[in-house]
């Protein structure tokens, strides 16, 4: 079933259509989402949103865009939401709760990779250092970087996602990169001289 | 100085996005600097890192789990809906007329007396009818 049939079957409220959409799409938004979260509950949970939102919302899809781009863009809005309710919720929060969550992100990078004989202690380290690096960058620079780092996404596709020109992405992604760098080698100065 | 001048282009030559010139001039410092290469070995690691974590392989029941959770804000989607879009409207609809309804009657509850009786009680509030000013003069 080709891409157009199967959004023609979603408007009709096809299930298996549904179904063979979630199977084909799956990968790609988990890991967008992932890539943003940096937790599989989390990536998961919002995966589901963003294939909730589509099932609702396919009425409204015009063919003016590809399904992927249209995807991409939902699965970056639901993730930035979630983070930014997230730190809501942390602002409330006291600082035992906030102490509990960082040592739960340790306890799940380490049982993410529980059993893998590739994994080691610096591999872990180096996902904690990765993860803290992006978070760190402003919101758009982590967006680009994410789509073009996780999903291999070209300048082009990225402007299409993020509705900015090409030129503004390769600025983005140059900027964010040089961020990256910085907050790098403050990290490698702090640890190693 | 040198370093300095390289620091910037660090992560683009891992990247593999400076030009063949550049490329070879910051290749050549890395084999003369430690510090700056193993700088460079530490931040390859961590960027590649980001294309290694893909965390969504098979999951067969990735699309069970979708739907379990469909169903669940359906169900509590529906009560919602009937509140909504029944239930609410009465229940504001019941509570203007109520108002409204108490309005009056307390109006008409608080006009029971007659003008006199009105009259009566604000009657010392007017001195000058009660003591005119002429009487105060001739005194």
């Amino acid at each position: 079933m080709g891409e157009a049939d199967i959004i023609a079957k979603l408007k009709e409220g096809d299930e298996k259509a549904f179904r063979e959409f979630v199977e084909k799409y799956r990968q790609m938004v988990v890991n967008t989402c992932f890539g943003l979260l940096h937790n599989d509950e989390d990536a998961e949970d919002v995966s589901q949103e963003v294939f909730i939102e589509v099932f609702r919302s396919v009425k409204n899809f015009r063919y003016g865009s590809k399904v992927s781009t249209w995807l991409y863009r939902i699965a970056v809005n639901r993730s930035l939401n979630f983070i930014r309710n997230n730190r809501k919720h942390r602002w409330f929060s006291s600082s035992d709760e906030e102490v509990k969550l960082k040592m739960n992100i340790l306890k799940q990078t380490a049982s993410d990779y529980e059993g893998n004989p590739e994994f080691d202690l610096e591999t872990r380290q180096t996902s904690v250092l990765l993860h803290e690096a992006v978070d760190s960058l402003p919101r758009n620079q982590r967006v680009a970087f994410t789509l073009s780092k996780y999903e291999d996404l070209s300048q082009k596709e990225i402007a299409e996602v993020m509705k900015l020109s090409v030129a503004s992405v390769e600025s983005l992604i140059h900027r964010a990169k040089k961020n990256l760098q910085k907050k790098l080698y403050i990290w490698y100065k702090k640890k190693y001289i | 100085m040198k370093c300095k001048k390289i620091h910037s282009k660090l992560i683009f030559f891992v990247e593999g996005e400076l030009n063949e010139n550049e490329m070879k001039e910051v290749a050549l410092h890395l084999l003369e600097c430690k510090e700056c290469a193993a700088f460079v070995e530490t931040m390859t690691k961590v960027l590649n890192r980001a294309g290694q974590e893909r965390p969504a392989g098979e999951d067969p029941y990735f699309f069970t789990r979708l739907k379990a959770r469909m169903e669940k804000q359906d169900e509590i989607a529906a009560p919602y809906n009937l509140w909504r879009k029944v239930l609410q409207p009465v229940f504001f609809s019941f509570i203007v007329f109520a108002g409204m309804y108490a309005g009056i009657y307390l109006g008409k509850l608080s006009f029971t007396g007659t003008d006199e009786s009105v009259n009566d009680v604000f009657l010392f509030l007017n001195e000058m009818k009660e003591e005119p000013l002429e009487n105060f003069l001739m005194e």
